[in-house]
């Protein structure tokens, strides 16, 4: 905007100054032409003057007495009537008669201006640009006819200042009129300054200045002058040449004027560009910023931020917008939170940013159920408020633990928690991802122990079961109530294993498809194999014993031990079996319930043999 | 009719001679102009080396203003000679002359002057009218009874007796004094002479019949 201004400004002074230069340069060709016109006007008055006063009777009588005193005043009493400086008679035969410039002239001396009348003899009169006693005239010469010429009239017009201030007066240009002869430069007038006349005859003499009749720019007296020189007298021996001069800093003065207003009003237009700017700053750019800001609070979780816009235009409407936003999303996000209380905060993420609707989804998903071992007699013993107090401080724990891996929380049934990972939001390792969460929490449970020990409070221990398979997923219940949840065998399985803890007395048993997923992740021990009731497939079933490369304070040779012993028991050996039971329960201090579960089994194969279709699969009691 | 008159003058002034002295001889003058042409109403005049008595003579001529326009243009005369200016217009006329064999004015008048004018100097009076600048005439007083002027063939006859003139020929447009024009010639007795005489010639400006006065010319100076 104020680029435009300033291009416009510059542009238009230029055309403004080019155009007052043209227009100077007209002008002095206009007084040129002024100035040649008057020339010649006053040439033809003079002649016209000059032939009236030649007819007069009395003064040819005047003539006839030769008397030169007489004719000088005759001329005198004439050259009056026309103003004329000077008048001289000539004779036919070239001889002054009579000069009113020297009285005392009687006659016969040759008149200086010969060829002058012999112009005239043969044109019938003359005019010619003359010097006489220093001064310069314009002459007219005519005849004096009785009827036939009888003596030439010769009318003079002093060229002085008078003319050129006449002539300024009708030009309005400056005007100096020279007389050129091989004596030098005369100054006949000139309307210039005084002090600058010197310095133009200077000019005029120096012939590399090319005065002509193209107007040029000189310098004088520290102004610039438009010049022009014509020649408007020259004969062989000397030349009267006028310079016609317009000041350029005098021509320029409209220019000037034009050029302050112009300025006047570029620097009011970028005044007021520049109170536009900074209204449009105060009317745009700050609520902008203060919307952008406003952003940004949201951006970090600030909903309680309001933008303060009290515009009425568009962007008072876009602030109040914002703000109504706000508080929706403010709104949104206690909702978010306080689902997130009551369920899982993936599923109320999902809830809040998909279309509720009734209806599951097959996927693959990892299944958690964990419980509370011995729960009812610890909540024997307990007072109400108590137990709340302590489920509350494991559940949270625990909660936690799932919530930090992206598990969901089914539900919480009394002490038992149902949990999975795979859903909502699909991934891959959510078998390793729910085992893992698994062991930190019993971890987590564990050091939960020892504070409780410290506080003299009951000890909690975790039995859970995991399972991965492909379950039903989805909004289940009513339109108007309904839960996140899911079914199938999978889940029952999950169920069913957590509670086969207690027969082994281990703390996380996982299915032989959670196994498959996670074998290389864990250090694991193969448990059992079981059917579960009312299914016909038998299923294996593993402890999850640590993480690989965790060091389980337990015996290496364990492990191996214990394998090759259930290796030996499903083989039917089962004395090579009870061995390596009984070395593997020895690498753990007698305390294994896997082991002793086996040696027990055992005792009783011993005393009942198996029948030969043994499949070494043992019933899953239900709970 | 002013040329038969004319004439006329010349056949008594001639024939006067013829009465008085012996046989007249011819002397035939062609003048001509520095560019060549024939040149008309030149006057020549002859003038005996030795000297002419002159016997005074008492002519009388008249050059009339008609149509406000002198006739004759040119009338030569000899020194003595009175002329009068009929003016044959119903107009007046103001006839002057500022020349200086004969300065005179007759101030406007109608008619004929009383009083006739006498030229006794020789030279040529250039006459005009104070009110038709236009109008203009010559007087050309001589003091020799052997003159003619040339016609329009530009020759001019002169009968004289035998001896030697100085011959001098002038015209209203004549550069420089005629006294320059003088040309010695002898003439002999029985065979008449011829000559040539060239003689430059001026332009001479004078005003022009202004239109109302003449319905056939332009009018303002020139």
């Amino acid at each position: 905007m104020g680029l435009a201004l300033v291009s416009v400004f510059l542009a238009v002074n230029a055309a403004n100054l080019t155009s007052a230069k043209d227009q100077i340069r007209e002008k002095l060709k206009v007084s040129h032409r002024v100035f040649m016109r008057l020339i010649d006007a006053r040439s033809q008055q003079l002649a016209e003057g000059a032939y009236v006063l030649s007819s007069d009777f009395a003064f040819k009588r005047a003539i006839t007495t030769y008397d030169s005193q007489t004719i000088i005043s005759a001329m005198d009493n004439l050259g009056g009537r026309i103003g004329a400086d000077a008048m001289a008679l000539v004779s036919v035969d070239y001889e002054l008669l009579a000069d009113t410039l020297k009285p005392e002239v009687t006659g016969e001396d040759e008149f200086i201006f010969a060829d002058l009348i012999e112009h005239a003899e043969e044109e019938g009169s003359a005019s010619s640009i003359v010097q006489m006693e220093g001064r310069v005239y314009q002459m007219m010469v005519v005849p004096i006819l009785a009827p036939e010429p009888i003596a030439w009239l010769c009318v003079s017009f002093v060229l002085d200042q008078r003319l050129g201030d006449e002539m300024k007066t009708l030009t309005t240009s400056d005007i100096s009129l020279f007389r050129i002869d091989e004596s030098g430069i005369v100054q006949i007038a000139s309307t210039l300054p005084v002090e600058l006349q010197a310095e133009l005859v200077g000019v005029i003499r120096d012939k590399t200045v090319p005065i002509g009749d193209r107007s040029i720019t000189i310098p004088l007296g520290g102004m610039e002058y438009v010049t022009y020189k014509t020649t408007f007298f020259e004969d062989g021996v000397s030349k009267v040449i006028a310079v016609l001069q317009r000041s350029l800093q005098e021509g320029l003065l409209p220019y000037y004027r034009l050029r302050a207003l112009l300025l006047a009003i570029s620097a009011i237009a970028m005044i007021i560009t520049a109170i536009g700017a900074v209204a449009t700053s105060r009317s745009v750019t700050k609520p902008v910023v203060t919307l952008v800001e406003g952003a940004r609070e949201i951006e970090k979780g600030n909903y309680t931020h309001r933008v303060l816009v009290e515009q009425k235009d568009e962007l008072g409407v876009l602030a109040s917008s914002f703000n109504h936003m706000t508080e929706s999303l403010s709104e949104k996000e206690k909702i978010r939170n306080l689902l997130g209380k009551v369920m899982s905060p993936a599923v109320a993420h999902e809830l809040l940013n998909k279309e509720v609707t009734l209806g599951g989804e097959e996927k693959n998903m990892s299944i958690f159920f964990s419980d509370v071992k011995g729960f009812t007699s610890i909540s024997e013993q307990l007072s109400p408020q108590d137990l709340v107090t302590l489920l509350n401080e494991y559940l949270t724990e625990m909660s936690d633990l799932i919530y930090d891996t992206d598990g969901v929380i089914d539900k919480f049934i009394g002490d038992a928690i149902v949990a999975f990972w795979g859903a909502p939001l699909p991934r891959d390792d959510h078998a390793e991802i729910a085992v893992r969460s698994a062991l930190r929490m019993q971890r987590k449970l564990a050091e939960m122990r020892a504070v409780w020990k410290e506080q003299g409070r009951h000890e909690i221990y975790m039995r859970v079961g995991i399972n991965t398979g492909v379950v039903v997923v989805g909004n289940m219940g009513s339109k108007e109530r309904m839960d996140y949840t899911m079914m199938g065998d999978g889940v029952n399985l999950a169920a069913r294993l957590e509670g086969a803890n207690k027969n082994y007395s281990t703390e996380l048993m996982i299915s032989e498809f959670t196994h498959e997923k996670v074998k290389d992740q864990f250090i694991l021990r193969e448990l059992d194999c079981v059917r579960v009731q009312g299914k016909k497939e038998a299923i294996r079933v593993f402890e999850v014993m640590g993480e690989t490369g965790d060091d389980l304070g337990i015996d290496e040779r364990f492990l191996p031990c214990f394998h090759a012993a259930l290796g030996a028991f499903r083989s039917g050996d089962f004395d090579e079996s009870k061995t390596l039971f009984q070395k593997a329960l020895s690498f753990r201090d007698g305390v294994d319930g896997p082991s002793t579960l086996y040696l027990n089994r055992i005792a009783e194969l011993k005393e009942n043999p198996p029948s030969a279709d043994w499949d070494c699969v043992y019933d899953l009691a239900k709970g | 009719m002013r040329r038969t008159v004319h004439f006329f003058t010349l056949t008594l002034i001639v024939g006067a001679m013829t009465a008085v002295n012996v046989s007249a001889e011819s002397l035939s003058v062609t003048v001509s102009s520095n560019e060549g042409k024939k040149v008309s109403e030149a006057v020549v005049t002859a003038t005996p080396v030795n000297g002419v008595e002159l016997a005074k003579t008492n002519q009388q001529l008249a050059i009339d203003q008609i149509d406000k326009v002198f006739v004759d243009h040119v009338t030569v005369v000899q020194a003595g000679t009175s002329v009068s200016f009929p003016n044959r217009d119903n107009i007046r006329h103001h006839v002057y002359s500022f020349s200086k064999p004969k300065t005179f004015e007759i101030p406007l008048y109608l008619g004929t002057p009383r009083e006739p004018t006498s030229f006794d100097t020789t030279g040529a009076v250039s006459l005009g009218c104070n009110i038709h600048d236009w109008m203009s005439a010559y007087v050309y007083v001589v003091d020799t009874p052997y003159y003619s002027m040339t016609g329009k063939s530009g020759i001019a006859t002169l009968e004289l007796p035998a001896g030697e003139y100085d011959v001098v020929t002038w015209h209203p447009r004549l550069r420089g004094p005629a006294k320059k024009t003088t040309k010695r010639i002898n003439v002999a007795s029985g065979k008449g002479e011829t000559a040539d005489i060239t003689i430059k010639l001026k332009k001479v400006w004078k005003p022009r019949r202004s239109p109302v006065a003449s319905r056939s010319g332009g009018g303002g100076y020139r």
